[in-house]
Formats: C-alpha cells, structure tokens, sequence
C-alpha cells in the first residue's frame, strides 16, 4: 500500500485563514475547482502536491 | 478493528485499487492482494494479518484499531479547528459606501455613505493590542463597500497593526477585496507596504458585459480603468491576484473573454481565475437569472478545463478535496467581520444587517455577551445533522455554508456531486506520471 497524498490538509488548529475571500462560500461544488489556494496567504502551510506538474504556458 | 465509513474503495489499473479516506484525504495506491485482504476485513469481519498492511491502513484513518465513534472524531477535529487560538481573522469594512452599482449585490440595501471614525479605527487597534500575545497569525481582510473609498481608514488601522505585530513576532497578511477601479499604481505601491498581499478583483466578461453588470453609481463604464489598473498590479512580485468572474445566465456565454483577457495578462503564476456563483441573497437579484447549483458546476468545470488548457496555474491542485474542519468565520471563535461603524457580524453575508450584529468593536466585552447571532453560527454543528451524520462526504463539506444552513436551512446539496471516483482516478494518474518522470 502506498500512499501518494498523505497529510495534506489535515491541519486543525492553522488550518486556512478563516476569513479567507476565498473561503467566502464553502459550496463543495468549489472543490471542483476551488480557489482557496489562490487566496491563501500562508501557501507553505498548504503542503504542495507531490510532483506537481508545472504546466506549460 | 472497525472499518471508516469515510473510505472510497476506487478500482484503478492491473487489479490494483485506489483508497480514499475523506476524514484524512489521504489518497493510496493498494496492490490486488491488499485490497483482498481489506475486502475480507469489510465483508467477512476477517483480521488483516499483514500487520504492515494494518498499520498502514491505520495511518490513512482507513481503519480504527479502537471502536470508536468516527463522528467524535470529526467533532473533535471541528472543535480545535474552531477554538483554535493561534490565528486571529479579522474581515474589516473601512466604509459601507461603494463607488459600483453592480446589479446582483448583496449589500445594495445597506450601502450608505458611512466612513469608519478614528475612534472606531482605535477599537479595532485596542481589541487587536489585547489578543497579541496570544496568537501567531493576524490576517486582516479589507472588504466594504468598495474599501478603497475608506483607504486612510486602511492605512492607519494597518501601521499600527503592523508595529504591533512586529513587536510580537506575529506573522501578519493583508488582503482585499476591492473593485479595482480605484486601485491606481501609487495606491498599489501603498497597499503592497501595507503587507496587503492578496487581491481579489472582479471582472463580468468582457468590455461591454462587465459595464452593464459592475456601472459606477453614476453609471459610466468601468472596465477600461480597471484593466488598466490590473495590469500594473501584475507587474508586483510577490502577490496573488484573484480574478472573479461573477457568473449567471446572463454573463454565462462571456467567461471565455474573461480566460482570453488573463491569460494575456501575465505569465506569471500569481494571478489565478475562478467563477463565482452569483445568487440571490436575501431577494437582492432575480432568482431566475440566477444558475442552480448543478448548473454552476458544469460550468465551473468547463472553466477549470478551459484554463488548464491555456496553462493557468494551480488547478490540477485545486481539484483535490479539502477537509474543511474550519468551516469559515462564521463558525471560528477568532474570526469575524467588523463594519464601518463599529458594529460586528459573524458572516459577510450579514454585514451592514443589525439585526445579525453581534456586538460592537468598542465594547470591550461584546464577545462574552453571547449574543443570538453568535451564538447560532458558533453552536451550529453539522455533525448532529441526521442527513450530514450519516454522509461519506461530511469531512469535505461540513454541512456547507453555514449562513445557508443556520439561515435557510438548505438542505445537503454535495452527494452526486463531487465526482469523487473520477476526481481519484484524474489525480493518482497525475501524480502517478510525475512520480515516473
């Protein structure tokens, strides 16, 4: 079994600035394409994916 | 040992399974005879004797050695999420007054020409300077009203703030929400020594759309100027910028204008674009012209799409669910929303609706007077929800808006909607790739 997302969000007590202006709706339909990253101002706290691809202009 | 009821158990490739927990959002890769051998765990109540196998399985919250309740998990995962002490949120509307007259606004019936006074602007300081030592984190958000028309409010809350912050080794963020149009190069400058990092300016589509929906007061057109001013914005290192395109029927055909236009504005990583679901809050816009939840997501999905294939960044991140312990301000104990005139709310939503008020920033005690309001969003609890409780997506969704839950009581509205299975299977074949290369 090996994992390949592990511990990515999962931050209680500093999980994302709650008031976020990206948090301004928790609709789940936002997961799809949520925009909590672009809004974030601590982007270290959010663990990046591992082996993103950066993707070409 | 008791088996998650929060575990999505996806068939992927060569036999092997893909295992996803939504209370961890930990996602693994199980070879065929691991996946049998859970299978026999979960059907026939058989132990798993591999006991690396186990104790993996026990890390990603597959399953508890102990029988426990998984929903006191979640409501204590809630909890320290909502009293946490170490970050301090606070949304701060300089001024009710707004230079826009957008068409679907939410705080049209609460726009007035109210600008925060200097005493005001000293209880924010004072109720900031007696939280300090306790926290880590202040992230202030400037939010209106367009809250560039109380700009000098912005500047002398900010100095201070950020003095004291300095003096206390606490990490500080700014951020707005603004219009734009008022957002000239000089005042950039000045917001971005302010720490004001993040930028949130919306954009309806293109030229002529965007001047129909988003007239100044006096109705003239906006868009130019506030192109003008983004693309000075961009050139600052450093910033994220959000571009919004409030979306409904009537704009729905125009966001690709939108994705040409920011796509053509910076190579950067920083800017990032995204659909937001115009709806009508409290009566304030035709509900007709509204799109349905569903209808949202198509579209927000084709959006997504159409901006990877222009190269935009973050998204193959942002398709990855989100636990959202947290919930939002509403439901944290150090987060809310101060207004023009003193006056505190737990919701954006509510801001400038006094009877939603819970208190005022000049009373020094305003939040142990535990007043209706508070009280509503803080004891709401989506884990006592009998249609929540039973949900495999409740760590992913907690229930939702908390203002459309503790207001309107709408109902679960995620189940058929988070493809979860296609989301999985897209996100391992990514990572999968990459970890190839």
């Amino acid at each position: 079994m090996k994992y390949l997302v592990k511990n990515k969000t999962v931050r209680t007590d500093e999980a994302c600035n709650p008031n976020c202006p990206g948090r301004d709706c928790l609709c789940p339909y936002d997961y799809i394409g949520c925009t909590n990253l672009a809004y974030c101002p601590f982007p270290d706290g959010v663990k990046t994916m591992p082996g993103r691809k950066k993707q070409a202009k | 040992m008791i088996i998650s009821k929060y575990n999505f158990m996806i068939p992927y490739k060569d036999g092997k399974y893909l295992a996803y927990n939504a209370g961890t959002n930990d996602l693994a890769i199980m070879e065929t005879d691991e996946y049998e051998a859970y299978e026999k765990l979960e059907k026939e109540g058989l132990e798993i004797e591999n006991v690396e196998l186990k104790e993996r399985l026990m890390e990603g919250g597959f399953v508890y050695q102990d029988n426990i309740d998984e929903l006191d998990v979640i409501r204590m995962k809630m909890n320290q999420v909502r009293f946490g002490q170490q970050s301090l949120g606070i949304t701060i509307a300089p001024t009710s007054d707004c230079n826009f007259r957008c068409v679907y606004c939410f705080e049209k019936n609460v726009i007035q020409p109210i600008y925060m006074s200097e005493n005001t602007e000293q209880s924010i300081i004072e109720y900031i300077r007696g939280k300090i030592t306790q926290i880590k984190q202040l992230n202030i958000c400037w939010y209106g009203g367009e809250p560039l028309l109380g700009y000098g409010s912005i500047k002398r809350i900010s100095k201070k703030v950020i003095e004291l912050c300095e003096e206390n080794n606490v990490v500080y963020v700014g951020s707005i929400i603004t219009n734009g149009y008022l957002l000239t190069e000089d005042r950039i400058k000045q917001l971005v020594n302010l720490k004001v990092k993040s930028y949130q300016i919306t954009i309806d589509g293109g030229c002529e759309m965007h001047n129909k929906r988003r007239a100044l007061q006096s109705g003239k057109d906006t868009y130019d100027v506030i192109i003008k001013n983004l693309k000075k914005l961009v050139e600052y290192d450093g910033l994220k910028i959000s571009i919004r395109v409030n979306v409904d029927r009537e704009n729905a055909k125009d966001i690709q204008l939108v994705l040409e236009m920011v796509a053509s504005l910076s190579e950067k990583e920083n800017v990032f674009c995204y659909l937001g679901h115009v709806e009508a809050i409290e009566g304030c816009y035709k509900e007709e012209t509204c799109l349905n939840n569903e209808e949202y997501a198509k579209l927000s999905n084709e959006f997504n799409e159409r901006l990877k294939e222009k190269g935009m960044p973050a998204i193959i991140f942002e398709e990855y669910p989100k636990v959202q312990y947290g919930g939002c301000c509403a439901t944290v104990n150090n987060g809310f929303v101060i207004n023009a005139d003193g006056k505190i709310y737990k919701c954006w939503n509510e801001i400038g609706e006094q009877k939603h008020s819970v208190g005022e920033i000049s009373d020094p005690f305003w939040n142990e007077k535990y007043r209706a309001e508070y009280v509503k969003f803080m004891a709401y609890d989506p884990t006592q929800d009998e249609e929540c409780s039973k949900c495999k997506f409740l760590p992913l969704c907690m229930g939702g808006c908390p203002f459309k839950r503790v207001n309107h009581k709408q109902r679960c509205y995620v189940k058929d909607c988070i493809k979860i299975e296609h989301m999985m299977k897209k996100m391992a074949n990514n990572l999968l790739e990459n970890a190839e290369k």
